[in-house]
């Protein structure tokens, strides 16, 4: 066409930065985030290391312990605003009565959903990038490595996107702002703490009736971690707990050392029901196609 | 150009349009008139291709655009009755963002908004915030929007819907500046007044059914039941009710002074003999004169009569 746009870019995308940067919140975003960041990171690093003032020794691993927490607060923030900036994106265009003029418009209905959750992903890649200097204070002992760090940022990233599809879901079939901010909540809390629960309970139970004798081990054990695949935070054990990573999460005995990769697999599938999200929610903003009669 | 065939909407178990055929030529600016409910509304969002019909096709220029949604969105510019905007955003940059949905970039899009912003005289108004402007400028500026791609086709859901007596003329100046280019225009309105004058043809929607539709000048002076016939008797008025009540095609009586306006629903033929009827048995008439209807009579007497032209609804 001519006069189109040379970088291609999605115009709901450009126009929702366009808006955000114009908004006090996202300051606000970014200052409260790394205030809050920057104090759980310090205290964890005031009580890991300053103990050795008293005993002269200093554990190493500790700061483990710290990158652990950053990446918990990290992904935890993730949880937590990325469904108040998406949930809202379709149905807070209803409510402002400009869905209409945009389904008249060229854009069609999958380009308007990804440019929704795209613009959330900035937000989030914005408070990432910025936390840089804090999360860096993992280097000052060693034993962290930059491709942790990377995982890291991949993973929330990945969680961003995830969480992102879920919220635009919601928002397109609800079509209500607040009911689908509670929807992409509730699907949140149900894979960080349902899935936990689940396979805890269901250990619990495997423990108590011997099922382990009945069953040959804990190698049967093994499989219901698989429902952790559904978890943020399951990739992040992975990513920052140095013994017994996921297993610890679920509190399930590897008995042998997997050659798994649980995070691998837990970001492909996670990305996979992003998609399935993705789609269902393009499919919403698609007039139904109801029967028409045949016509020349 | 524009062709509604057998359109038929239904949300759920509600049918709200059943079996509508429009023909709409190139250049017409079609009124579409009717009470609350009729379907108005519904009828344009098939036509801009929000909601798709439960069945029917409608074509521009023989292109089924419910099915060729690539084509529809080309060539429909469609001005929704509620007016959304983005907050903080500025009247150009609300045009831009619109202008690139449509695919413009660069240079391109500056240039389609400018000339947009100056078609709707909105081009002092640029910088401003879009919640800053009146209603009568937002409906200024959603047309501006409704335009920016070039359609050949519009279809405008109420755009006078709120706005001043100033604002509304501007906006009347702009649809005719429109229709003079060469746009088929679909515009729904219930300011019948505003439409009648404008408007090349228009139709009247009640429950989902075109009642009437036609040239604007043919439907006024063809309903020979909404315009009521005044005659002045100067002798024997009350045989005069008595043989006007008793006649079939007269549908109503009414009387101040010596004048007596009836609604007939026969042809000038019977007229004729009604008349020498009257004269026969005594009565001496002063004047007769059929009264051209306003639109507001029309509209309602087509509206909320059972039974029109002998036929059902």
């Amino acid at each position: 066409m001519e006069g189109k746009d040379d970088l291609n870019i999605n115009a709901i995308y450009q126009k929702e930065m366009l808006l955000n940067s114009r908004k006090m919140r996202n300051f606000l975003y970014i200052s409260f985030f790394n205030l809050f960041l920057g104090a759980v990171s310090l205290i964890m690093f005031y009580s890991f290391f300053m103990k050795s003032n008293y005993s002269g020794m200093i554990q190493y691993e500790n700061i483990f312990q710290v990158f652990n927490m950053i990446g918990v607060t990290e992904l935890g923030m993730v949880c937590v605003m990325v469904p108040l900036l998406t949930a809202g994106s379709i149905a807070g265009e209803k409510e402002r009565k400009t869905l209409d003029s945009l389904l008249a418009s060229n854009l069609v209905s999958y380009e308007v959903i990804i440019g929704k959750i795209f613009s959330s992903i900035g937000i989030i890649m914005h408070l990432i990038v910025s936390s840089f200097p804090i999360v860096s204070i993992v280097f000052s002992i060693g034993g962290v490595k930059i491709t942790d760090i990377v995982k890291l940022f991949a993973l929330c990233l990945v969680a961003a996107i995830y969480i992102g599809s879920v919220g635009v879901f919601f928002s397109a079939w609800i079509k209500r702002t607040i009911a689908a901010t509670v929807g992409t909540y509730i699907y949140v809390l149900s894979t960080v703490f349902g899935t936990v629960f689940l396979v805890r309970i269901f250990n619990i139970f495997w423990s108590s009736n011997n099922l382990a004798v009945k069953y040959g081990g804990s190698f049967e054990q093994e499989k219901f971690m698989y429902i952790g695949l559904l978890n943020p935070f399951f990739s992040l054990s992975e990513v920052t707990c140095v013994k017994n990573k996921v297993s610890s999460l679920y509190q399930i005995s590897l008995i042998k050392d997997s050659s798994k990769s649980w995070f691998g697999l837990s970001i492909t599938v996670q990305l996979i029901l992003a998609l399935i999200f993705i789609l269902a929610a393009s499919k919403k903003l698609i007039p139904s196609k109801r029967k028409c009669q045949k016509q020349k | 150009m524009l062709q509604l065939e057998n359109i038929s909407i239904a949300y759920g178990k509600c049918k709200v349009v059943e079996d509508l055929n429009l023909d709409i030529a190139e250049g017409e600016m079609f009124g579409l008139v009717g009470p609350s409910g009729a379907g108005k509304t519904s009828i344009l969002r098939v036509i801009a291709g929000i909601i798709k019909p439960n069945g029917g096709a409608v074509r521009v220029d023989d292109i089924n655009i419910v099915v060729n949604e690539k084509k529809r969105k080309r060539m429909i510019g469609y001005l929704p009755a509620d007016f959304g905007s983005y907050e903080s955003l500025k009247v150009s940059e609300y045009l831009q963002f619109y202008a690139s949905t449509y695919g413009y970039g660069g240079k391109k899009t500056t240039e389609v908004c400018n000339q947009a912003l100056s078609f709707v005289h909105l081009e002092q108004r640029e910088n401003e915030l879009v919640d800053g402007l009146s209603r009568g400028m937002k409906q200024q500026l959603s047309l501006a929007r409704s335009i920016i791609h070039n359609p050949r086709v519009l279809v405008l859901d109420e755009p006078y819907s709120g706005v001043d007596p100033i604002a509304l003329k501007e906006i009347k100046k702009i649809l005719v500046k429109l229709r003079q280019l060469g746009k088929t225009i679909l515009i729904t309105s219930h300011m019948l007044p505003e439409i009648s004058d404008i408007c090349t043809s228009f139709g009247v929607l009640d429950r989902g059914k075109m009642i009437i539709h036609g040239k604007t000048e043919e439907v006024i002076t063809s309903i020979n039941v909404i315009n009521p016939i005044v005659i002045q008797i100067l002798e024997g008025e009350e045989k005069a009710l008595k043989i006007l009540k008793e006649e079939v095609l007269v549908r109503t009586v009414s009387i101040e002074d010596k004048r007596i306006a009836i609604t007939f629903s026969g042809d000038e033929y019977e007229q004729a003999k009604l008349l020498t009827k009257l004269t026969n048995s005594g009565v001496l008439i002063g004047s007769y004169n059929r009264i051209k209807g306003d639109f507001d009579a029309l509209f309602n007497a087509i509206v909320h009569q059972p039974d029109l032209n002998g036929g059902e609804r």
